[in-house]
């Protein structure tokens, strides 16, 4: 049976904010990992999650006046899941973007878009890698020591490079029998690295919020030819 | 808002142009009215509205025409700019993996992990493993024990992480050797390229009970057939403060030959002290900064010195060394890594001299790659 425009437009709509909360929900949960699983800092969690809310923080953008925005939040979302392909939870991002694929193909008629929204929706997907790389911008090697007592010490990380170069963290760990369990990481991520990574995609959610709206787009050359013969 | 003026707002509705309220406002509205329902599916379906006031002539045609073809040729540059970023990615964090992987270097990576804590832990014995990838990376859990006369110690788990990917440049290697490739290191490709075919050398990373002295191991080269390189590099396990329970810091010495020729000299192969702990953990992180001197090493041997300087590590001088050397041949203490050309045959002879010792391991890594000739100078 075919499905009436306006539930056509409801289905869209709706598959959108199941996307959405899909979306927030596994940012979330990785936040959640990193800081408990990962050993990351409170800093770190939140950098993590917020840098994966981004598609979802397009897609709710978009649902006020900006439905072109909802195919750069589904590019952000691919970019999402190819960065947490190696962890399993990406494929949550590859049917959030599926999702907002087919919320895409429910509109009755192609979404009003800027003109320069086939290279500006790519860039900005391209732009939400910009967070991670500023997190993982400089190696910051980190071993501790916790004794049997549970005295946690640092020790000094020799060995592991350090400095300006892009890495995700290498670590090991292990267990002497008097008890003493050390950790050392390549690459723990500083304070200042999540704080800058958090600037950066607000400042992604703001370009986001400065996407036009269809009420700002100029009519489409046609339109205002035909009217011209109205 | 009334019926008429909802129907006006139908086309605004259709093209997303009306604000949250209005649009809240006309869904309230089509929920009941199914006159407007009905509007709003011939307004909708298709935009047409354009085409059939255009009249079909000739020139808005070819305009419309042109537009799809540039369209389309747009679509087409996008598709293939965002392919070749996913690729980029899909490298980093698929394919690097799957590189690291192959020919079992995940595996042998795990293999070489038993290795270091047998050699950090003497007589510690690895009785299980398993590799998970996990969050961000793969890690190796290694299930040890400790033997006890008859019995046995149980030992927590080791584990050792394997980064998703290490994007690494002048300033920071790798810093686990085994994820090292062409792209990892300045002068990779380079060197890579002078490989011969079919040149697979082989690095042993060897635990013996009885440590082999550098004349048997060289007399060991020399009766190869190949032109064999053999460069020692010694972990001297230092005194444990308890019988049970020998931990030990490792410490980094080494030593090299070439051809049967003694290469040996400051700037050539540095002494370096890679532990700074007492226990498994520390030695592991020990042993991937001695990999990395074994790594500076072989660098060294084929002409570039200022690679110790470039990893960090402490140079030390010849007398050291040679002090050293002196210390591997006489302290029954002392387990040698032996780094051998290639020479699975040479990695047999080995595990002879082990004889029927059950402690002895000898483990092959597909760890670097040379050519006879290369590390004369």
């Amino acid at each position: 049976m075919m499905m009436d425009t306006y539930r056509r437009i409801r289905v869209g709509r709706g598959l959108t904010w199941a996307g959405i909360l899909l979306g927030a929900a596994a940012a979330g949960t990785v936040g959640i990992l990193n800081l408990t699983i990962g050993d990351g800092s409170v800093y770190s969690a939140l950098a993590f999650a917020a840098m994966l809310a981004i598609p979802s923080i397009f897609a709710f953008i978009s649902l006020d006046r900006r439905p072109s925005l909802l195919t750069a939040a589904t590019m952000t979302a691919v970019v999402a899941g190819v960065f947490l392909i190696m962890a399993g939870i990406g494929f949550i991002y590859f049917l959030v973007a599926t999702l907002w694929y087919f919320a895409n193909g429910r509109r009755p008629r192609p979404a009003p878009a800027p003109s320069w929204a086939t290279w500006g929706r790519p860039l900005l997907a391209a732009a939400a890698l910009v967070p991670l790389l500023v997190l993982v911008a400089h190696l910051d090697p980190e071993c501790t020591v916790t004794s049997a007592d549970g005295t946690v010490t640092s020790a000094p990380a020799d060995g592991y490079p350090t400095g300006w170069s892009f890495a995700f963290g290498t670590s090991g760990s292990g267990h002497s029998g008097d008890g003493t369990t050390t950790s050392c990481t390549s690459n723990t991520i500083r304070p200042w690295e999540a704080l800058s990574s958090l600037a950066m995609t607000s400042g992604l959610a703001w370009v986001g919020t400065r996407w036009p709206t269809t009420a700002e787009l100029e009519p489409d050359a046609e339109i205002v030819r035909s009217s011209a013969f109205d | 808002m009334t019926h008429d003026e909802i129907q006006d707002l139908l086309e605004a509705y259709v093209d997303d142009r009306l604000d949250r309220q209005t649009r809240r406002e006309v869904d309230n509205h089509l929920k009941t009215c199914a006159e407007c329902r009905a509007i709003l599916d011939d307004v909708a379906p298709v935009d047409l509205h354009s085409v059939a006031t255009s009249g079909f002539d000739q020139v808005s045609l070819r305009r419309m025409a042109r537009r799809s073809v540039m369209r389309t040729a747009w679509s087409t540059v996008v598709l293939l700019i965002a392919g070749f970023l996913l690729m980029t990615i899909l490298s980093a964090l698929i394919y690097q993996p799957l590189i690291v992987n192959r020919g079992g270097r995940a595996a042998d990576a795990a293999r070489a992990s038993i290795d270091v804590v047998s050699m950090i832990n003497p007589g510690v014995m690895v009785v299980d493993g398993e590799i998970q990838s996990g969050l961000w990376n793969r890690t190796i859990t290694l299930e040890t024990v400790f033997p006890v006369g008859s019995s046995h110690l149980d030992l927590d788990p080791v584990e050792v992480r394997l980064g998703a990917s290490a994007l690494t440049g002048p300033g920071g290697v790798a810093p686990w050797p085994y994820l090292l490739n062409r792209d990892d290191v300045p002068d990779a490709g380079d060197r890579l390229s002078r490989l011969g075919a079919g040149t697979v050398a082989t690095v042993q990373i060897q635990y013996v009970e009885e440590s082999i002295s550098l004349d048997q191991a060289q007399a060991i080269a020399d009766d190869t057939d190949y032109d064999t390189r053999v460069v020692w590099a010694g972990f001297t396990l230092l005194e444990s403060d308890t019988e049970s329970m020998p931990i030990a810091t490792a410490g980094y010495l080494g030593y090299g030959t070439c051809l049967g020729q003694e290469i040996f000299d400051d700037d050539l192969l540095g002494a370096t002290s890679a532990g700074f702990g007492r226990s498994v953990g520390n030695a592991l992180a020990s042993i991937t900064g001695a990999l990395h001197s074994v790594v500076a090493a072989l660098e060294n041997l084929e002409g570039h010195p200022d690679w110790i300087t470039n990893l960090t590590f402490h140079p030390g001088s010849a007398s050291d060394a040679r002090e050293a050397i002196d210390r591997l041949n006489s302290d029954p203490k002392v387990r040698t890594l032996v780094i051998t050309g290639p020479s699975d045959e040479l990695a047999l002879q080995l595990e002879e001299i082990a004889g029927n010792d059950t402690t002895a391991q000898v483990l092959a890594v597909d760890f670097y790659n040379w050519v006879p000739g290369m590390c004369g100078r």
